[in-house]
């Protein structure tokens, strides 16, 4: 974590991950255009760089879009999980470098100026099979556009972290248009059926995946509470919080962490300020909070971020009846101090 | 304050659960009926004939690969 601005917080884990990453590209990049180049020795240079890229960019976005799920499904995951802008930014560039290609084969040799080219050309809107498929990669390419210019921390932070979750959630629509440009682009006009299956097989792993993860989260959101009082409700028996974790229960629709630690109790939001990561799922580190996704940290008496970085989250009162917690309903203003039930 | 926006997450998800597969599948059975002479087995679609629909673009690329 960090209360200044800095590129990239560059560490030994990032270092390993952007080296995997960039390994991983390099290979993908040259087994796609080595075999298509065997496969197909007639295809010039600029087609098999277009493929390539092209393939490369979307099968990274498979991968980003997997990400998520997987660790809503199995903690193991979470280490893909820290650089996933990373990963994001490496799509677009490498949907630019594509783009790009595309731009200069197919529309750049023209009277017409290449954007108006690509923009007007192919009007068939109404044909499946000969739909302007180009339009949909490039409106997708502007969505990778603006989610990667935007990956930084500096624009997390001023324009708050649920209005750059909202613009990120545009990366749906993006994966869509990119199903839809390979559905009405390539895939009418290449027969090999090996294109088809790993499209079909794609769609259905991300679509899978989330769908198994949203079942396991609404689980735990229809866990309903439990009698009250006095604006207490009853959130879980002591015994089920591990020692420095947390127990996540859902009160009234918003998810809340209630912490286990040194023989005491503290309720926090869930919500981590950074980039909205489960706070509940992160453990009690040098006395602090810590959230699982990026390791920003908060007291847990308080709910603010030990100097000098100033992240708050809401608090909530407690109190210990009968072996079980009990908290108030109602958060109290991020960063508000609240003395930890003692556990008898 | 995040609530929301997971209800439109699985509202999104839910969405393009029904329509990608179904656009997939639509995008399958337009591509079966194009007439043989229209499909261009592997090496011939390298380059994507389709892609080059704009005329003036088409007969530049036609004369600068002369």
């Amino acid at each position: 974590m960090s209360h200044q601005y800095v590129a990239i917080g560059w560490n030994s884990q990032k270092r390993a991950y952007d080296l995997v990453l960039a390994a991983g590209v390099v290979l993908c990049l040259a087994i796609f255009i080595g075999a298509s180049a065997l496969l197909h020795p007639s295809a010039t240079g600029e087609t098999l760089l277009i493929r390539g890229f092209g393939s490369c960019a979307f099968l990274l976005l498979n991968v980003v879009s997997c990400i998520g799920p997987l660790c809503r499904l199995d903690r193991c995951f979470l280490p893909l999980f820290y650089n996933r802008r990373h990963l994001g930014v490496v799509t677009f560039l490498l949907g630019v470098v594509h783009g790009g290609f595309a731009l200069f084969q197919f529309h750049a040799l023209g009277d017409l100026d290449p954007f108006v080219s690509l923009l007007t050309a192919n009007r068939n809107f109404t044909s499946l099979a000969d739909f302007p498929f180009q339009l949909l990669g490039f409106l997708a390419l502007v969505i990778l556009f603006l989610m990667a210019a935007t990956s930084h921390d500096f624009w997390l932070r001023n324009l708050t972290p649920p209005v750059w979750k909202t613009l990120h959630m545009l990366v749906y629509a993006a994966y869509g248009l990119l199903v839809a440009h390979i559905t009405l682009g390539l895939l009418q006009s290449e027969r090999s059926p090996f294109l088809a299956v790993a499209l079909g097989i794609s769609i259905l792993l991300v679509i899978s995946l989330h769908l198994l993860a949203a079942r396991k989260e609404r689980n735990l959101d229809s866990e309903s509470l439990r009698q009250s009082m006095d604006g207490f409700v009853v959130a879980c028996p002591l015994d089920v919080i591990p020692e420095k974790c947390a127990k996540v229960v859902s009160v009234h629709g918003e998810r809340v962490a209630i912490f286990k630690y040194d023989g005491k109790i503290s309720v926090l939001s869930n919500v981590c300020r950074h980039q909205n990561g489960p706070l509940g799922e992160g453990k009690i580190v040098d006395g602090c909070v810590t959230c699982l996704w990026h390791g920003y940290q908060y007291l847990p008496e308080s709910g603010a971020s030990p100097p000098p970085c100033t992240e708050k989250v809401s608090t909530f009162r407690t109190k210990i009846v009968d072996g079980q917690v009990w908290q108030d309903s109602h958060p109290l203003a991020p960063g508000t101090q609240v003395t930890p039930s003692r556990i008898a | 304050m995040i609530q929301p926006l997971r209800k439109w997450h699985s509202r999104i998800v839910l969405f393009l659960g029904a329509l990608l597969p179904l656009l997939f599948l639509a995008g399958l059975r337009a591509r079966h009926r194009l007439p043989p002479e229209e499909h261009s087995s592997g090496r011939e679609s390298f380059p994507t004939p389709r892609a080059t629909t704009d005329s003036v673009s088409l007969a530049a690329n036609t004369a600068a690969s002369q």
